[in-house]
């Protein structure tokens, strides 16, 4: 694996994997590249002391402020922090994908106080605002989790499409599908000159995958705006939490089961790792309080056919809405926005 | 699922949510409260203010400002008259709101009583907020764009709003403490959990209100929370959860899986609704 001292070499390690460069890679003896990958981590956390992905080695600090790269362990030199935002760190891997995403997800899942970054539509639709980006893919994903698998309606629909629709009639279909169902990933191309200079897939979990890129400058710029944006919506949500009293709305584009979702949380069952008990049913509306399991923060939930309410007390971190907007979206109520006081929140 | 009967709701809950959401706005029921289409989105909740010359101490249970004028509300779950508290109101002194970034207006408040049944607070604005909004004396509003929008509430329901951080208000008795209390209880079987002592519990269930609530008031609220975890220590929750060192803490009986959190889920609902059980609930042996 590549050894690194400095930010310098990181980025010199990457342009060279880039531009696939035999030669600067060799100078860091490494042999191969795989994909850059990024992950928006959302930490209430300092850095001192917090430890690397188990087997990983330890943290070591690169020569600029607030880099750190992986020393030791399995793969060193293979792991990047980026902790200059309070809030939003990004977590780089040159590991393979496979071995990527459990390793961040263990990371995740073992230390209390770290979560995913859990992109809205808005947020992975960013690019669209410019020209120079081009969407070129998409994601689609309801898996119907309060269902029985027999009678489940699930849909996934995964569609990459280039600078010339090949199916005039795709872009129908997928406007239909895109009202209906969660975007869970979307594929975005920078053109420059009329070439492409990134290439990159963006996940609802806050992952990136850059497919190709020509600058690792650029590149490590489009990652750093979506976690600025996201962490503006962060301090904004907690600025909202701590002043108000009102609660996050989550408008569903399907209608649920108000009686299955009851059961399945009954249980903490389930992708939406929610453990709430039933206080209060209607036939249309029901509160529940109780538990978000990946955080063990508590959470109050008034719930009704086509929408929720979030309640967050206490020190509970407002992360909760978008994650939960995110897994129950593509679980079981489709294309889920969230308000407060009516202005879209997380956009 | 079996039937159920439910418990009667939480009164001084539903008066706490009911009034505070009046402040908020929501899309899917289309719900505009008329202090928010009023613009007096700046409220804050048991924060004290002086009165005029006297510069006594009064602490309202909610004031707002807005653009032309303040106001501030009462709440009560009883049927007593608020005219004597509604009336002192009206002599605080605007400058004092300085100190909450409000401007100093040169009026008097617009006062409002919140309850669950009619009263005659002579003099005052009233609203009732148990299910759908009522209100009356609506006269004695002088800012127009408040009395107009409290007017157009008239008869939205009020029943689906969403519930308000806290859940613990120092008045309660002891099943709405028990539901106040219910996912304090659940975070307790966190693997990594020390426990919660009742303060620890007080503290969370009261949330933002905690440094508002005079310590003899929060006092008695642990001692009320100590005798309802007691029970549910000795009874439904008897093997998961013991009092030790001050704290209560999970034993390791719970499980992480489902079903067993299911058993925790009805065993909870069973100690804080003990009305509402459902037939397989009850056992003939």
């Amino acid at each position: 694996m590549p050894h690194l001292t400095t930010f310098n070499d990181l980025k010199t390690l990457l342009q060279a994997g880039f531009e696939d460069n035999e030669d600067s890679l060799s100078h860091f003896n490494a042999t191969y590249s795989t994909q850059l990958k990024a992950y928006l981590i959302e930490s209430n956390l300092p850095v001192k002391d917090l430890p690397c992905p188990s087997g990983f080695g330890h943290w070591k600090n690169l020569d600029v402020p607030h880099w750190f790269i992986n020393d030791g362990g399995h793969f060193p030199g293979s792991l990047f922090l980026d902790t200059t935002r309070e809030r939003v760190w990004i977590f780089y891997s040159l590991l393979d994908a496979s071995l990527s995403d459990v390793t961040v997800d263990s990371w995740i899942n073992d230390i209390k106080g770290l979560d995913h970054c859990w992109l809205s539509r808005s947020q992975l639709m960013h690019f669209g605002k410019f020209e120079e980006w081009k969407e070129r893919g998409i994601g689609l994903k309801f898996t119907d989790g309060l269902t029985p698998e027999e009678n489940a309606g699930n849909f996934s629909l995964k569609a990459w499409y280039g600078a010339t629709r090949q199916i005039p009639a795709l872009d129908d279909v997928l406007n239909i599908a895109k009202k209906k169902f969660a975007i869970y990933s979307a594929r975005w191309q920078k053109m420059s000159g009329g070439s492409v200079t990134i290439s990159a897939e963006w996940y609802s979990n806050g992952k990136v995958t850059i497919n190709r890129a020509t600058d690792v400058d650029e590149v490590m710029l489009s990652i750093s705006d979506i976690a600025n944006r996201y962490e503006d919506a962060i301090f904004e949500a907690t600025e909202i939490r701590n002043s108000k009293m009102g609660a996050f709305e989550l408008d569903f584009s399907q209608t649920i089961d108000l009686e299955a979702f009851s059961h399945t949380v009954a249980m903490g069952r389930g992708t939406m790792n929610l453990w709430l008990v039933e206080t209060e049913s209607q036939s249309d509306f029901k509160r529940f309080r109780g538990i978000d399991l990946h955080t063990w923060d508590r959470v109050f939930m008034d719930v009704g056919l086509n929408y929720a309410y979030l309640t967050i007390p206490g020190k509970g971190c407002v992360n909760a809405a978008p994650r939960i907007a995110t897994i129950q979206g593509e679980d079981n109520a489709g294309r889920i926005m969230i308000y407060f006081d009516g202005v879209e929140m997380f956009a | 699922m079996g039937l159920k009967c439910l418990p009667d709701p939480d009164q001084r809950i539903i008066l706490w949510r009911n009034t505070i959401q009046l402040f908020h706005a929501y899309k899917n029921q289309g719900f505009i409260g008329p202090f928010f289409s009023s613009d007096y989105g700046n409220y804050r909740v048991e924060s004290p203010l002086s009165e005029r010359e006297t510069l006594k101490r009064r602490i309202p249970d909610i004031f707002a400002c807005g653009p032309s004028g303040w106001l501030i509300i009462e709440l009560t779950c009883d049927d007593e008259s608020k005219k004597g508290q509604l009336d002192a109101d009206k002599n605080l002194d605007p400058r004092s709101l300085s100190g909450y970034g409000c401007k100093a207006y040169s009026s008097s408040p617009d006062t409002i009583s919140s309850r669950l049944i009619e009263n005659n607070d002579q003099g005052h604005c009233q609203m009732v907020v148990y299910s759908s909004f009522i209100l009356k004396n609506e006269e004695f509003i002088n800012n127009i764009n408040l009395r107009n929008a409290l007017i157009e509430t008239k008869g939205k329901d009020l029943t689906k709003l969403p519930e308000i951080p806290f859940s613990l208000v120092p008045e309660m008795k002891n099943f709405e403490i028990r539901r106040g209390l219910v996912d304090i209880v659940m975070q307790i079987f966190y693997e990594k959990s020390e426990g919660k002592t009742p303060s620890e519990m007080c503290e969370e269930g009261l949330e933002r209100l905690f440094d508002l609530v005079s310590p003899s008031a929060r006092q008695s609220l642990v001692d009320k929370i100590q005798q309802e975890m007691d029970v549910l220590i000795r009874t439904d929750l008897a093997g998961y959860i013991e009092y030790k060192d001050g704290k209560y803490r999970s034993t390791s009986k719970l499980k992480p899986y489902p079903l067993s959190r299911q058993v925790i889920t009805q065993k909870l609902q069973s100690w804080a609704n003990p009305t509402q059980r459902t037939i397989p609930d009850y056992n003939p042996l």
